[in-house]
């Protein structure tokens, strides 16, 4: 019965966001009953009320979060409290190396109106999200940490990926040359939806708009390039990919995905590319690419003369 | 697609969270002596570099020459120190477990390869008075020509910055720089920057 009970405040303390150890329940409920000599069902009460006042839930918000009221949409400036369950549409603004091994993920979630920490517990078992990707987080909870309020992401929450929010509005073409310093995630073999014109990329197996679909395989390589002055985040196409990785879209869709996307890191991180590109709001799709092209000759001797008037000025 | 106006980083136009990597030569990294967190009420914000040129790096760029290379075994995997030598100055680099899938493709890395980096520069103090450490964040072994092109626009970018320094109204980031390492002392900088240059021609003349 002890084990019954304790598995339920289990529950009950998950949906505020707080996880707590079911053996360190049952011994405490076991410790009371025995101590003050009261029944089990009564020693779980004390227990509870202890724990809500160790882990400072307000109490409402504790009952709210156990009736499964409705969680209100909102921005991340407005989220001031603790022990509001809410709904939030952010991206996926970093995430942090992990160094507990109780906790899946944790990093900063940002909106028009602001950025806030997040955490995902293991035990919440929600699927990974993806730096720079937006998302539509479905009762989540804000809770005190380390002085400031952060989002917690439980096992009652639900993440969707938002792809392709908006139709993305083309600025215009550019030329780009830097180092290109990063791949990001979901690069290599993907797989897009096959309902109608839609053409999402599927995350686990699911359109952002449609669900649970059969996919198409593709390929592309999300990147970030960089001259020292400023970014852009860049995506290298299909056919761009299959030319960096040297196979075709079959043959990379029957390769381990360890060994391409070491195909594609050996390739491009920490190489010069000059990129021709067509923008969007945030990022830009590569028309034509050279990685590592030849080195202007023409441009030393200018600068030799340059650097040795500026050695000589200074 | 020349690369121009470095004297300032446009980090703060963008959305989000990549820190510019400036392409640095190996003297100023080694002559680092102060990093912050920026004071903007984000305590989750990146650490960034005061380089003596005048100017903020969340991140740096660098091409190593590999002189020496030292493997160890850490708690969580594998650490490994490189020592790069290009003529001047050494940069010493620790690549740790933290940044694992780096460490591991630095521990594959021959001596005299070359190896294109972007890193973290920290600075603690030491019993010497303050160090530079160079914690690579990405690695990758590269050919000559990369080499040469990393000098060539680190060199371009560091007169850049040398000759904004020069300029009458100085930014924060300048005036920042200015606090910690003097007014005297960018010559240094561009005497770096001609030693890199005339590196890269001779390599160019060299190898073609």
């Amino acid at each position: 019965m002890t084990k019954k009970i304790a598995k339920a405040l289990v529950a009950k303390f998950e949906s505020v966001g707080v996880e707590i150890d079911e053996q360190e329940i049952i011994d405490e409920i076991e410790a009371k009953a025995s101590d003050y000599r009261i029944p089990v069902k009564q020693a779980s009460i004390f227990v509870e009320k202890e724990l809500i006042s160790k882990h400072g839930i307000r109490q409402q918000a504790f009952d709210n979060g156990n009736q499964g009221g409705k969680c209100k949409d909102a921005l991340i400036e407005d989220i001031t409290e603790a022990d509001r369950w809410v709904n939030v549409t952010a991206m996926v603004d970093d995430l942090w190396e992990v160094y507990d091994d109780s906790i899946s993920q944790i990093g900063i979630l940002k909106d028009k109106s602001g950025r806030m920490k997040f955490t995902t517990w293991k035990i919440a078992d929600q699927p990974e999200v993806v730096p720079g990707e937006m998302y539509h987080f479905s009762n989540i909870v804000s809770k005190h940490y380390d002085g400031d309020i952060e989002l917690k992401i439980t096992k009652k929450s639900s993440i969707r990926r938002i792809e392709d929010a908006d139709t993305p509005t083309e600025k215009g073409t550019a030329e780009f040359a830097g180092t290109l310093t990063d791949i990001q995630y979901s690069s290599g073999l993907i797989e897009r939806c096959e309902d109608g014109e839609c053409s999402r990329v599927l995350y686990e197996g699911e359109c952002a708009v449609h669900g649970d679909v059969d996919g198409t395989d593709d390929l592309r390589i999300k990147t970030v390039v960089d001259n020292g002055i400023e970014y852009r985040e860049v995506t290298f196409g299909t056919e761009a990919t299959e030319d960096i990785v040297g196979m075709s879209l079959n043959e990379a869709a029957s390769t381990e995905e360890d060994e391409l996307s070491e195909i594609i890191h050996s390739a491009l991180v920490g190489e010069y590319v000059e990129l021709d590109l067509v923008e969007y709001d945030t990022n830009s799709d590569v028309k034509s690419y050279e990685v590592n092209p030849p080195i202007d000759v023409d441009r030393v001797d200018p600068l030799l003369i340059r650097g040795r008037e500026t050695r000589y000025m200074v | 697609m020349s690369q121009s106006n470095a004297s300032t980083s446009k980090e703060s136009e963008f959305d989000y969270s990549y820190p510019i990597a400036v392409p640095v030569l190996d003297y100023e990294i080694g002559t680092i002596e102060e990093d912050f967190k920026p004071d903007t009420g984000n305590k989750y914000a990146v650490r960034k570099a005061v380089l003596p040129t005048g100017v903020y790096a969340g991140r740096v760029q660098y091409v190593a020459r590999v002189a020496r290379k030292r493997v160890e075994k850490g708690e969580y995997g594998k650490r490994v120190q490189i020592t790069s030598k290009d003529g001047l100055y050494k940069v010493y680099i620790g690549a740790n477990e933290q940044y694992n899938d780096c460490t591991e493709r630095l521990a594959k890395i021959d001596r005299e390869s070359y190896v294109s980096m972007t890193a973290n520069v920290l600075v603690r103090d030491t019993d010497d008075g303050k160090a530079s450490y160079f914690v690579p964040v990405t690695a990758k072994e590269v050919d000559q020509r990369t080499r040469n092109r990393f000098l060539l626009n680190a060199a371009e970018q560091t007169l850049d910055r040398i000759e904004a320094f020069q300029e009458e109204d100085n930014t924060p980031e300048q005036d920042h720089a200015k606090e910690i390492y003097g007014e005297d002392h960018l010559s240094q900088y561009a005497n770096a920057a001609v030693l890199a240059i005339e590196q890269a021609d001779m390599s160019l003349q060299r190898n073609g």
